[in-house]
């Protein structure tokens, strides 16, 4: 479709076209604060719910509650009775199956598409803890699902989804399975909803399509392009003229959007350093020197420092430069190779992948920044490209060409999208929240 | 591949008597030069390509700019490292060194070098890595050969463009390759 109506349908879904939006709350009860450990799932009985249509809401937000590890789903088939928004529930009933929560939907069509309604209650209290309506145009009705998964994640837990109100950029790789060679490949670059799903493709070329990421106000993307055969940085703005900014790979920008840190090779020596561009300006800083490879810069949330990957000191580990006073530190303390850092929002966990020996595998890992200790999150053997959700509560990542998201409290890992023959997955980056 | 020394009689032959055309060698004007037909006839890459150093050399110094092409187009275009290393193959060196050769004598050509990685290791670092692959290339050419930096045009291609995606080491070393971007 063309570009301005595809930016235009991107940022619509976006925000749910948040004006047109109705909430028709009760007088909200008090989030009750459930202390939640890996042990303790919050058991839910979902309903399905009433009404037809082309994607299935109550599965949608099952889905997402289960991939918190934080809910465990009672199976429908013991349901004795199947309630609808505005029905009294028999509470007895629901307290014998031994559920907490119960969440029930309903989908009536209307002139626009659907109206979607919800209803929540807490089973032990009796209360009733959301109640909303919401519009939805049919290329909506995934995000209503996620919607309600945020609603019902944020009641229980008192903390922020970010199901519904985020998106993922990734590239997929398309190759015929008896084609070695480079003809017959096509790069798309994919924006989507938060678990893979609803893909619609930016751009796509013959030529690789490397390093996506995205600004925090998720207006624009930026990656790497060798649509002139050769690494070039692009801005792409979701709507608006793309920008060629030159050579170089692994763009990062930074909080406020004025900067884009990434590597491109030094004048003189030809290493991968790495730089800064000042996108008003249109000029680029090098930041770092010297004979090392360095690679995989990621701006903190303060804005101040950039994370990076560098052999400097012998092996490939996680340095942190800081831009005001140029000085680099080393992040990571262990294994044989540490790199693609990723950092949370709240500053305060640096995610990335870690080969704890020569021959093992490539881990997803994640490190606390005020202690240093550091964890494994996943042991999958080729684990690549992490991307931590805003809320930071799901690391996005690829492995073997699939697309996987792990929850950060439980360790849980849920593959998104599966592998296919000649089709693979490359470098998720989960964005931040859409306005 | 040929050991002996080419005289310029079975140079000519090379030039213009393998042709698959079956045409008879140009005929000599009074001035001793060959007529203008010999450009219209095919350079026979292959067996230039096929001679030793020396012997290449000596053949691509008397070459026209078109027919430099044709035998640039004709050498392998792939440049294996060893094992673990940015250190070129003994192979791989005479491959450059005639690549060398033909640049010297194409003082306006570029040259293209991509450089690839196998799937080890994160794929936007491999990006970085691969830029050291390209390097290695430019570098003997520069060093051994002297070729100036202005035609060398090193590109790193990371793990994108891999010939095969298997965890094995012979998968691997099929990867790990520098590439001389041909049209």
């Amino acid at each position: 479709m063309p570009r301005n109506a595809l930016a235009h349908t991107l940022l619509c879904l976006a925000s749910l076209c948040l004006l047109a939006m109705s909430l028709q709350t009760q007088a909200q009860t008090q989030v009750i604060e459930i202390n939640q450990g890996n042990d303790q799932q919050a058991r839910i009985a979902i309903i399905p719910f009433a009404g037809k249509a082309s994607e299935n809401l109550a599965q949608i937000a099952g889905k997402d509650l289960a991939s918190t590890g934080q809910f465990e789903q009672l199976d429908d088939k013991d349901f004795l009775s199947l309630p609808r928004p505005g029905d009294t529930p028999m509470f007895r009933d629901w307290r014998m199956l031994g559920a907490d929560y119960l969440l029930m939907g309903a989908l009536q069509e209307s002139a626009t598409g659907f109206a979607l309604s919800y209803e929540l209650y807490d089973i032990q209290t009796q209360r009733q803890l959301l109640s909303r309506k919401l519009p939805l145009r049919t290329q909506q009705l995934r995000l209503g699902g996620h919607k309600v998964a945020d609603d019902v994640y944020q009641a229980v837990t008192g903390l922020k989804g970010a199901f519904a109100s985020t998106r993922l950029a990734y590239v997929l790789k398309a190759q015929n399975s008896t084609d070695n060679k480079k003809q017959g490949q096509k790069f798309s670059l994919i924006i989507s909803d938060s678990d893979g799903q609803n893909a619609q493709t930016l751009i796509s070329s013959k030529q690789p399509i490397v390093t996506p990421t995205w600004s925090h106000n998720v207006k624009l993307l930026a990656y790497t392009s060798y649509e002139n055969k050769k690494p070039e940085i692009i801005v792409h703005p979701l709507s608006g003229n793309r920008k060629n900014l030159g050579s170089g790979w692994a763009p990062s920008f930074s909080p406020d959007g004025t900067t884009l840190a990434f590597i491109a090779p030094d004048a003189r020596t030809g290493k991968a350093k790495l730089f800064l561009y000042n996108l008003a300006g249109n000029q680029r800083q090098q930041l770092t020197q010297g004979y090392s490879v360095d690679g995989e810069p990621a701006f903190s949330e303060t804005g101040n420092e950039i994370y990076f990957s560098s052999n400097r000191g012998g092996k490939t580990q996680i340095y942190r430069l800081n831009i005001s006073t140029k000085a680099i530190t080393r992040a990571t303390r262990t294994g044989h190779y540490n790199a693609r850092p990723s950092l949370s929002r709240d500053n305060k966990s640096l995610v990335f992948i870690h080969q704890p020996a020569r021959g093992q595998g490539f881990y997803l890992a994640s490190q606390d920044l005020a202690t240093d200790d550091m964890r494994i999150l996943h042991k999958g053997f080729d684990s690549d490209s992490p991307s931590v959700a805003p809320n930071g509560a799901f690391i996005v990542f690829a492995e073997a060409g699939q697309l996987k998201r792990a929850s950060v409290d439980t360790g849980q890992v849920d593959t998104l999208i599966g592998k296919t023959a000649g089709r693979s997955i490359r470098e998720p980056t989960w964005s931040g929240y859409l306005r | 591949m040929y050991k002996q020394i080419i005289t310029a009689a079975a140079l000519a032959t090379v030039l213009t008597g393998c042709s698959s055309t079956g045409q008879q060698p140009a005929p000599v004007t009074e001035y001793g030069q060959t007529s203008a037909v010999e450009d219209d006839l095919t350079v026979n890459s292959v067996d230039i390509a096929n001679l030793d150093g020396p012997a290449f050399d000596e053949a691509v110094a008397d070459l026209s700019p078109e027919q430099l092409e044709e035998v640039f187009q004709s050498l392998d275009d792939t440049i294996y490292f060893e094992l673990a290393s940015n250190q070129l193959s003994a192979d791989s060196q005479i491959t450059l060194d005639r690549y060398a050769s033909i640049l010297k004598n194409a003082p306006d050509r570029q040259m293209e070098i991509q450089g690839h990685c196998d799937v080890r290791g994160t794929q936007s670092f491999n990006m970085s890595l691969g830029l050291e692959r390209a390097q290695a290339v430019k570098s003997y050419l520069q060093i051994t050969h002297n070729i100036p930096a202005s035609q060398l045009k090193p590109h790193s291609y990371g793990e994108e463009l891999t010939l095969c995606d298997d965890l094995t080491e012979a998968c691997h070393s099929q990867n790990r390759r520098a590439v001389i971007v041909k049209n």
